[in-house]
């Protein structure tokens, strides 16, 4: 087992590019013990690799593909020239047992150990069997064991929710999102999923969570602070924020407004209700609009689906300026277009022009 | 671990599991992100092709890691006599370069400040490695001291530096989060 210089030592190895294969495997093995240990290296590789290497793009996706593409090539895939009925006979033997599966699902449903909650376009508050409670979002699923409460008490969510939950010393509650954990022992928090499924917000707003990601990287937030996730980056960052008015997500008020501590990183945030200046496209404004831009673009999509322009979870590209509003490539009529434009296009000067447009240059095909 | 049968969704599994990890790996060595993703690629289809061989008995990760050593050392090799070539062709044709110094931000600035308060050797020993790109033997050997010595103070400099940035991490991952996300 190292100890902590060891490991101080072989990080610094590793990271001035010193390390042996073995050396780079035994760090590999020291993060995977616990978050806190991926954690750690992750913020080391963050000082050393800025030094160096400060402009990456995260090409995970397409380094697979590349390498997809190549075995595919090198695979010699037989042409046969008589059918190998074997494949489609296996194929047959799975949909088999698969609509079998299905009918015994719907048959013993009711003995299901499992209950799902799935919201329409309106909230749904849950009470649970420790007092607990989740108002869960519109267009969200919550599934709950049958068994909650006596052996644990995990929960799976899709979408959003807020959560108040009973503090139990002994058993975690814990939120899982397929590709983040929510560990808490007692507190009140809001996660709320963007629109684009790509970013989640965890606001905390009395008591403490602990956060995982899938990669083992993790943080804790206390009360007034915030962990955000970006799916595709796979990054967690916690932030400091005063929030001054708590979720009332029943009766649909605006979940919140954030406003910037002068220690915090967030003293660059505009307010989610406040349109970017001219100076939105300095260098510290465009980190405060690509912040905002989740919350700003969930909003809109949110009326669009209500406005059943568009379903959830169907792809979307769509332009909106201060002349027009176009989704999925079709112009909206000018009576949509003028409310649209009310309640986004900021004021502008008299020949001003504005635009913002998500996924416009590569629009999904309409079929 | 012997490695599973030649099929692509088991393959796509060997890379979600092992991909992060060997890229870091090679990025640490060539210093670069983009020909560390290159090289990675590599090594997993060098690997998929090792493994339709019937005598490929070693631990799947064992071998991407020894295949992403030594190919990012040879591209160190290979970037070293490139620049070489360079230096050389210039002065041939007694061109002269300018340097542009690009605009150092907020975090670089703290960065170098941080190094220049390490103490005397520590911060002497980091900068040769991290800045003068020496190996650790050819520190020792500059220095009169024992490779260990070296080991041991860049230990010591990444637990100071870790310290003294602690409190600009988390901007650090603030602007790393949102601006690629933006991109």
């Amino acid at each position: 087992m190292l100890d902590d210089n060891q490991i101080e030592i072989l990080i610094a190895k590793l990271f001035s590019g010193e390390a042996s294969p073995e050396e780079a495997m035994q760090l590999e093995d020291w993060a995977s013990l616990s978050p806190s240990n991926r954690y750690y290296l992750n913020k080391c590789s963050t000082i050393f690799l800025m030094a160096d290497d400060d402009d990456y793009i995260d090409n995970k996706h397409s380094v697979w593909k590349n390498i997809k593409d190549a075995v595919q090539k090198q695979n010699d895939l037989p042409k046969a020239a008589t059918m190998n009925w074997r494949l489609p006979g296996v194929a047959a033997s799975v949909v088999l047992i698969l609509t079998i599966g299905l009918l015994m699902i719907n048959i013993f449903k009711k003995g299901s150990d499992k209950i799902v909650y799935q919201t329409g376009p309106s909230f749904r508050k849950i009470s649970l069997k420790d007092a607990s409670e989740i108002i869960v979002s519109p267009n969200s699923f919550v599934t709950i064991d049958k068994e909650y409460g006596t052996g644990n008490r995990k929960i799976k969510l899709r979408g959003s929710a807020y959560f108040s939950v009973v503090h139990n010393p002994s058993s975690a509650f814990i939120i899982d999102m397929g590709f983040l954990y929510i560990k808490d022992l007692g507190t009140r928090f809001n996660v709320i999923t963007s629109a684009t499924g790509d970013t989640v917000f965890i606001n905390v707003t009395e008591g403490a969570v602990s956060v995982y990601d899938d990669s083992g990287a993790a943080e804790n937030a206390g009360a007034g602070e915030k962990v955000i996730y970006s799916k595709l980056q796979k990054k967690l960052s916690v932030f400091r924020v005063k929030q001054t008015q708590a979720v009332d997500t029943i009766s649909k008020k605006k979940a919140h407004s954030f406003v910037p501590l002068a220690d915090s990183p967030s003293e660059n945030y505009l307010y989610p209700s406040q349109y970017p200046p001219d100076e939105g496209y300095t260098p510290k404004g465009k980190r405060a609009l690509m912040y905002n831009d989740s919350i700003k673009t969930g909003r809109i999509i949110s009326d669009m689906i209500k406005d059943g322009f568009i379903s959830a979870g169907q792809p979307l590209s769509f332009k909106l300026t201060n002349h027009e509003f176009i989704i999925n490539g079709k112009p909206k009529n000018e009576a949509i277009f003028q409310r649209y434009k009310k309640k986004y296009v900021p004021p502008l000067k008299e020949s001003g022009e504005w635009e913002w447009s998500h996924n416009f240059t590569n629009p999904p095909v309409e079929h | 671990m012997i490695p599973e049968s030649r099929n692509i969704y088991a393959f796509e599994r060997l890379f979600n599991e092992h991909y992060a990890a060997v890229l870091l790996y090679s990025t640490t060595i060539v210093k670069s992100r983009n020909n560390a993703e290159d090289i990675v690629q590599q090594a997993f289809i060098s690997l998929w092709q090792k493994m339709g061989s019937a005598d490929f008995h070693t631990s799947v990760r064992s071998y991407l890691y020894k295949t992403v050593y030594h190919a990012s050392l040879d591209f160190l090799k290979h970037e070293k006599i490139k620049k070489r070539y360079e230096n050389e062709t210039i002065q041939a044709g007694n061109e002269t370069i300018h340097e542009t110094g690009g605009d150092t931000t907020e975090i670089q600035k703290r960065l170098q400040y941080a190094i220049d308060e390490l103490p005397k050797q520590c911060g002497r020993i980091f900068k040769m490695s991290r800045f003068d790109g020496l190996k650790y033997t050819e520190i020792a050997a500059a220095l009169h001291i024992s490779e260990k010595t070296v080991e041991n103070q860049m230990g010591k400099a990444l637990k100071i530096l870790r310290e003294a940035l602690k409190d600009y991490l988390p901007l650090i991952l603030f602007l790393l989060n949102f601006y690629y996300a933006g991109r």
